[in-house]
């Protein structure tokens, strides 16, 4: 397993790891309490900054393995990489559509949206896009053997 | 337009050099070992960089190594 592979499903453990704590935390308190609910927003972003700081850790590998010649990244990962990124870009926008389809259909009648969806929507894009990266960078190895 | 395969002879040429390990091909070109084994598969074909000096390290033209088969 090359390095990249298993940023990839460390990538997806985040992922999958920060929307189930949060959906956790959103079904515990109640989705509705978010506007008077300090600490559900508290836990939300503390889960949300600390998914990303994990992930971004990850996200720098050196070419060569220190004091080793050992390649750790070259053009096949970078090509799976390109690859990866066509399937977060397209993955972000269908869950944008989603999103505003839904909530568009949901709130017609009361001519507005509740402000827990902006979070909603950015907490989500943040996962989708850190699951997707690594679903497509997944799937790119599996092709290219 | 006909589909093109690129076929390579890199595990005959390792074995003809002294039975050269994937992982020291690897090292010697500048990529991971997994790209080694896809070059050999046929699941990946490589840049003409890297073409080159997969030929350059068994010292043989780069046709030798890479045949372009329609």
């Amino acid at each position: 397993m090359t390095p990249l592979q298993k940023r990839a499903w460390l990538g997806l453990g985040v992922g999958v790891g920060m929307a189930l704590a949060i959906s956790a935390v959103f079904i515990a308190r109640g989705v509705t309490s978010f506007d008077d609910d300090l600490v559900l927003r508290a836990i939300t972003y503390v889960l949300c900054v600390g998914g990303l700081l994990v992930y971004a850790v990850t996200l720098r590998i050196k070419r060569r393995k220190p004091g080793s010649s050992e390649v750790l990244i070259d053009e096949r990962d970078k090509e799976i990489v390109r690859g990866a990124t066509m399937v977060q870009v397209w993955a972000v926008l269908i869950s944008l559509f989603i999103w505003a389809i839904a909530l568009t259909e949901a709130y017609w009648g009361q001519k507005s949206i509740p402000i827990i969806y902006a979070y909603l929507i950015a907490i989500s894009g943040l996962i989708v896009n850190i699951v997707a990266q690594a679903a497509g960078i997944l799937i790119g190895y599996r092709r290219s053997g | 337009m006909p589909k093109a395969e690129i076929s390579n002879r890199i595990r005959r040429l390792r074995f003809d050099h002294d039975e050269m390990t994937q992982e020291e091909l690897a090292n010697r070109v500048g990529c991971t070992r997994q790209t080694i084994i896809a070059l050999e598969a046929g699941k990946y074909v490589p840049s003409l960089s890297l073409a080159f000096q997969v030929a350059k390290v068994f010292g043989v033209p780069v046709e030798d190594v890479f045949q372009y088969e329609e």
